[in-house]
């Protein structure tokens, strides 16, 4: 791949990333979330199409124009949501979309030794062909898609993430197959977040950054330490105001908090008057705490004190009128009903206020509308324009007036500038520091790192379901959070 | 492939503010004069072409043949004000029909048998109308089993439940038991009030024959006016539209998203028990375990017709009001037009399926 660059809107994806991959390698693309790794490879897997440069393939010129075009020229992408129709046979499922056929009936004796042959490859024949493919294992699953891939004559496969829903054991043995497409010179891309894994599989690294390639080399000349660096490494900027603020009592108490699967065992103490930051990679859990403390999802064991009553298990109703407020990372799916008003919107969560026995008063609903557009500079028609019909950055402030318009004093913001660009960040920025310095208290998410340097005063890490202790801003260096984030432990 | 290798393209810079807004102003007018008016065009249009296709005989057109289609209108009306409260907030009620019949047994069984006068046994029957939507509405929000699937069921259960009372034959009710105001109620042609006899010139004959309109017809509208209120500006309306569109948002937000279920089945049961009292009048006191028969298909056309949604989230009573009209003329116009009655099906099959794709062409160009 030469020079490839993607632009989505106002925001430059990639911007001009080279990439050679040979037979019988894998290739590791590395960076944090949101640098361009899946944009790259949804280029090459023909997902979408580059804004300009060029790719090869074996020596031919490689432009697929979808990605079944990609599939049959050799090109085949395994994604971190599996893609598999659990209705089915392990055998329906690899053969799914490339169906031997004879006069338009399936040739079910030659798909059977195709799988099966696929399956010994994989060193894994034991798996039972007529099996739904549902009932199996997520390992086993994966496996049914790299079979799937094996049969289409996949040249270069692509792993996106492929163990963030395994377990170690399963991992291992997919660390095994991959070794064998390997030998077998098969070339591979291999994402990951994960550092100890990358090490394990890979041969050769590229380090994606804002959409630009910052370095490259052999993975067993290089250490891990090093890579985090080529990671991060990112200046602060003026985005982010200091407001002076001072910490008050504790207002949010943890205690052992666990949820179905995640988080684990989970203690914080957020005060008054502070923004507490939860760093971490996206699957470590940091959604799932979220949603246990506000109550949309179950809470297996723990506790949860807001000021000094226990709060666990009282559901989004109690949570708000206990004074939390919580803003979804999906704001398109959760946070906002995009068909409707931003009036609608604004008030969803205090339907008592601007109310008389059940009966809306328009009017002061509208009152309080404007003044909210007006306060956060919302760029709208008016109080009834659609919200879906905003700009991303607007219906962030719209969600974000949501939770002051309910004067919320504990404040949950999941990747609260996640999509939204650079002048709304800035506002948001500004926001979250005023509201804590008139005495409420922020536990904010992100994945960007440097907002949460340059906002928080605590920042906390999330790996796998567990919290690590809170640590005053200053305490922590862009590296270790990483370190943290990725498994290596606090030394790195 | 793109040929101008190298070459980064930098994202364009928005409109001014200014303009944005006041085209997005401009569009959202439109859009609104489209939803409300789209429909009503489809009306007129309809019923110009039966007036046209029946410009000889002029019996389309006549005051008693739009009387009549008022009274024909009513039933599929109240039941059509329910389903659109219903699927605002996402959900269907397939089992309309069972229930307006189960309704009409009821009463008449209450009136026959137990000698209930009719006006108590009619409250009951809208009472049981309610009940009918409560138990919808509560296994839909207890089991977390999708509307369909359930009012499926109770699609068969309240049709079984109304056989097995009545016999499966119709209870007709004594002919003491009905007073005057029974046969006026669902009545085509009524006398019309002295008041109105004086009046002069054209405004006395439009009055004359305003007056002829059936009672039910006036109280369908005046539901129509509470119900549309209670969509725009009571919390339940607000609450029903924000669960239809997004209900992990309204989730979000602590609204009660079951009680929310709950609370609209159960007022759209009363309209549906409401629809079925209508019925029973209209049949001149019977109670039929068969009738209205796939009227649950002819009231979701109507609704979708007047811009309501599978998916929840959409729907006005206006819209509403005006597809069960299309409905009715359709039904009427093809009578009157002398079609045979296996075209009027296909025609007013047709119809609903075009009046819908139509509106869905519309959205995607509105957006």
């Amino acid at each position: 791949m030469r020079d490839v660059a993607k632009a989505f809107g106002a925001s430059r994806a990639l911007d001009g990333v080279s990439l050679d991959l040979e037979a019988g390698e894998v290739l590791a693309l590395l960076g944090e979330n949101g640098a361009g790794k899946s944009t790259l490879m949804k280029i090459l897997s023909g997902a979408y199409r580059p804004d300009s440069g060029s790719m090869t393939l074996g020596g031919e010129p490689f432009a697929p124009a979808g990605p079944r075009d990609a599939l049959s020229r050799g090109v085949a992408m395994i994604y971190q949501e599996l893609t598999i129709a659990p209705h089915l046979t392990v055998e329906a499922n690899v053969m799914l979309g490339q169906e031997r056929t004879r006069a338009g009936l399936i040739r079910r004796g030659e798909h059977r030794a195709i799988v099966a042959e696929a399956l010994a490859t994989l060193d894994h024949p034991e798996m039972r062909l007529d099996a739904k493919a549902g009932s199996l294992s997520v390992g086993a699953r994966q496996l049914i898609e790299v079979a799937r891939a094996l049969v289409s004559n996949a040249k270069v496969i692509v792993f996106d993430e492929p163990t963030s829903s395994l377990t170690g054991k399963d991992a291992a043995r997919l660390f095994e197959v991959i070794d064998r497409l390997r030998a077998r010179g098969l070339a591979i891309v291999y994402i990951s977040h994960f550092l100890e894994e990358v090490k394990r599989v890979a041969q050769r690294y590229v380090v994606l950054r804002d959409g630009r390639s910052v370095g490259s080399g052999r993975m067993a000349d290089a250490s891990l330490s090093e890579i985090v660096a080529r990671m991060v490494g990112r200046e602060l900027t003026e985005l982010f105001p200091k407001i002076h603020r001072e910490r008050g009592e504790p207002v949010l108490r943890l205690a052992g908090l666990s949820g179905r699967r995640l988080p684990k065992e989970v203690d914080l103490t957020l005060h008054r008057g502070e923004v507490l930051g939860i760093a971490g990679l996206v699957g470590a859990g940091r959604t799932e705490l979220l949603r246990a403390i506000f109550g949309l999802d179950p809470v297996k064991s723990g506790t949860v004190k807001v000021a000094d009553a226990t709060a666990t298990g009282r559901g989004p109703r109690g949570m708000i009128e206990l004074g939390l407020g919580m803003l979804s990372e999906d704001r398109k799916g959760e946070g906002l009903a995009l068909a409707r008003s931003i009036e609608d919107n604004l008030t969803y969560s205090t339907p008592g206020r601007d109310a008389h026995w059940g009966w809306v008063d328009r009017k002061a609903r509208r009152r309080a509308a404007r003044r909210w557009i007006e306060a956060l500079r919302v760029k709208a028609s008016g109080p009834g324009q659609v919200v879906g019909a905003l700009s991303g950055g607007n219906q962030q402030k719209v969600a974000l007036a949501r939770l002051l318009h309910q004067d919320a004093d504990v404040l949950l913001l999941d990747e609260p500038t996640r999509g939204i660009d650079v002048g709304s960040k800035a506002e948001v920025y500004r926001l979250i520091g005023e509201l804590a310095a008139s005495g409420k208290a922020v536990l904010m998410v992100s994945s960007y790192l440097p907002e949460l340097m340059g906002i928080c005063d605590r920042v906390a890490v999330m790996t796998r379901g567990g919290l690590s202790e809170a640590r005053a801003v200053e305490g922590w260096t862009e590296h270790a959070i990483m370190d943290l984030a990725v498994g290596l432990g606090p030394e790195g | 492939m793109n040929s101008n290798e190298g070459v980064v393209i930098v994202g364009v810079e928005k409109d001014g503010d200014f303009g944005r807004s006041a085209g997005l102003r401009l569009k959202g007018t439109l859009g609104w004069i489209w939803t409300v008016l789209g429909p009503f065009f489809g009306l007129v249009l309809i019923a110009g072409l039966f007036a046209w296709l029946t410009r000889d005989s002029g019996s389309f057109i006549s005051a008693y043949n739009w009387r009549t289609i008022a009274v024909q209108t009513v039933i599929v009306g109240a039941a059509a004000l329910g389903m659109t409260m219903i699927m605002i907030a996402g959900g269907i009620d397939l089992s309309v029909g069972s229930a307006v019949a189960l309704v009409t047994v009821c009463v008449a069984i209450l009136v026959r048998d137990y000698h209930w006068p009719v006006a108590a046994a009619l409250a009951a029957g809208v009472v049981l109308g309610g009940g009918c939507g409560v138990l919808n509405g509560g296994l839909i929000a207890g089991l977390g089993v999708v509307p369909f699937i359930i009012t499926l069921g109770s699609l068969k259960v309240f049709r079984g439940v109304a056989k097995w009372l009545s016999d499966s034959t119709p209870v007709y009710i004594p002919g003491t038991a009905k007073a005057p105001w029974f046969r006026e109620v669902m009545a085509v042609e009524r006398p019309s009030p002295d008041w109105a006899a004086s009046l002069p010139g054209k405004v006395g004959e439009v009055t004359r024959d305003l007056t002829m309109l059936a009672p039910g017809f006036w109280l369908l509208l005046g539901l129509s006016v509470v119900v549309a209120l209670m969509l725009r500006s009571s919390l339940l309306g607000r609450h029903a539209y924000a669960i239809g569109s997004n209900e992990a948002t309204a989730r979000l937000c602590g609204i009660r998203v079951w009680q929310v279920k709950l609370s609209v089945y159960g007022l759209a049961g009363l309209l549906t028990g409401l629809a079925g009292c209508l019925q029973f009048l209209f049949l001149d006191g019977t109670g039929d375990p068969t009738t209205a028969d796939g009227l649950e298909l002819q009231v979701i056309a109507a609704v979708v017709i007047g811009g309501g949604s599978l998916s929840g989230g959409e729907g006005t009573v206006l819209g509403t009001l005006i597809g069960c009209l299309i409905m009715s003329v359709l039904n009427n116009g093809c009578v009157h037009a002398g079609i045979p009655n296996a075209s009027q099906d296909v025609i007013i099959g047709s119809i609903i399926v075009a009046a819908v794709a139509l509106d869905r062409f519309r959205r995607r160009v509105a957006f």
